[in-house]
């Protein structure tokens, strides 16, 4: 399993939450305390999520809305997803079940099956803000390419504590998801997933988490998604 | 003794000290179990609307006697005396730092049943005694 600290890839985050996010550039440079605490995410050991500035979201109190909204960054000039943003509530929530979206090719996407990957396909398009959140089905600002494991063992755990919480308080939960990816890659080296919620300012959801783009038993190349079996699983 | 707790698929019971999830017609489950409920300040907040007997304590666990019913969410069980327990499984798997610590191989079966929550689709309350 890769072994790496993530310091340049904190860089390009904030680079990247600098050039694609826009209207959000104010909010998260003026936080410079809370970059610095996520200097350095740890490298994968075992667990699909890893918590970062112990668990708190970059949020601020401004960002604190009741007002319902989603927002995708456009794809960069490689293709690649940007920060997603929703204020998820009732009224993000899908009415009807998931289309299909095997149309979408995100950056890096490549269709290949190892016998002891749950489904067999090491990638899922993986949404950014999951559909369940705001029903977003084949838009592709919202899919990356993601491991079988990030999606079901990682970024589901979280979107399922979101939506059920919604369901059940009608509250709204500030949710962003934030793909990071080291240099010109294609394929992310996993996700920063942030939630508030926003009636009891976090009292109830609370979590800022990165979520690692790995499957265990298989070697990653995130230049551009190929893959190959790890030696020892 | 006798426990009650809420978990999903791998007893997981907290996140970043925070419930995993809640839902209110489990709440009204439980309260058709037992009126006088022990529990924590923290479980309170969540449970005082229908549980206005309840017995809150940050040590609930060692002034309940034998019969009474203990809510666990944010604590770690140090009982040895648990006759029985009773779970209400999300059945979902959500996030999770901190879990039921219970070995339910001491314990048989001997209730199960499903139902759907005012959020959850499906909610399994099971019913385990000591053998």
């Amino acid at each position: 399993m890769r072994k790496k600290t993530y310091k340049k890839k904190i860089y390009s985050l904030v680079v990247a939450l600098a050039v694609v996010v826009g209207g959000y550039i104010t909010t998260q440079l003026n936080q410079p305390e809370s970059v610095q605490n996520i200097e350095d995410i740890p490298a994968y050991k075992n667990k699909p999520y890893v918590e970062l500035n112990d668990g708190k979201p970059y949020f601020t109190e401004k960002d604190l809305t009741t007002k319902s909204f989603e927002k995708y960054s456009p794809l960069d000039s490689l293709g690649r997803c940007g920060v997603a943003y929703a204020n998820v509530s009732k009224k993000t929530m899908p009415t009807e079940k998931r289309g299909s979206i095997g149309q979408v090719k995100p950056s890096g996407w490549q269709t290949i099956k190892y016998d002891f990957v749950d489904g067999k396909y090491l990638y899922n398009r993986c949404h950014l803000i999951g559909y369940q959140l705001t029903g977003e089905n084949a838009n592709e600002r919202n899919l990356i390419t993601g491991t079988r494991y990030m999606n079901t063992k990682g970024m589901l755990y979280f979107e399922n504590m979101v939506a059920d919480y919604v369901k059940e308080t009608n509250n709204h939960v500030l949710y962003r998801v934030t793909p990071v990816y080291e240099g010109d890659n294609l394929v992310a080296d996993g996700v920063i997933m942030e939630a508030m919620s926003v009636e009891d300012e976090g009292l109830d959801i609370e979590f800022n988490v990165f979520v690692y783009n790995v499957q265990p038993g298989v070697n990653i190349n995130y230049a551009n998604g190929k893959s190959h079996l790890a030696k020892e699983k | 003794m006798k426990i009650i707790a809420c978990v999903d698929e791998n007893l997981g019971l907290m996140f970043h000290h925070r419930r995993q999830s809640q839902d209110r017609i489990v709440r009204e489950r439980i309260k058709t179990i037992t009126k006088k409920l022990y529990m924590n300040q923290y479980s309170y907040q969540l449970y005082q609307d229908l549980f206005d007997e309840a017995i809150v304590d940050e040590k609930f666990m060692d002034i309940a006697k034998d019969n009474d019913y203990c809510l666990i969410e944010n604590v770690s069980i140090d009982c040895k005396d648990i006759d029985e327990v009773i779970l209400f499984y999300w059945n979902r798997e959500y996030p999770a730092d901190f879990y039921l610590n219970i070995d339910l191989n001491q314990f048989v079966i001997v209730s199960q049943e499903e139902f759907a929550g005012s959020s959850h689709d499906l909610i399994t309350q099971v019913i385990y005694r000591k053998e």
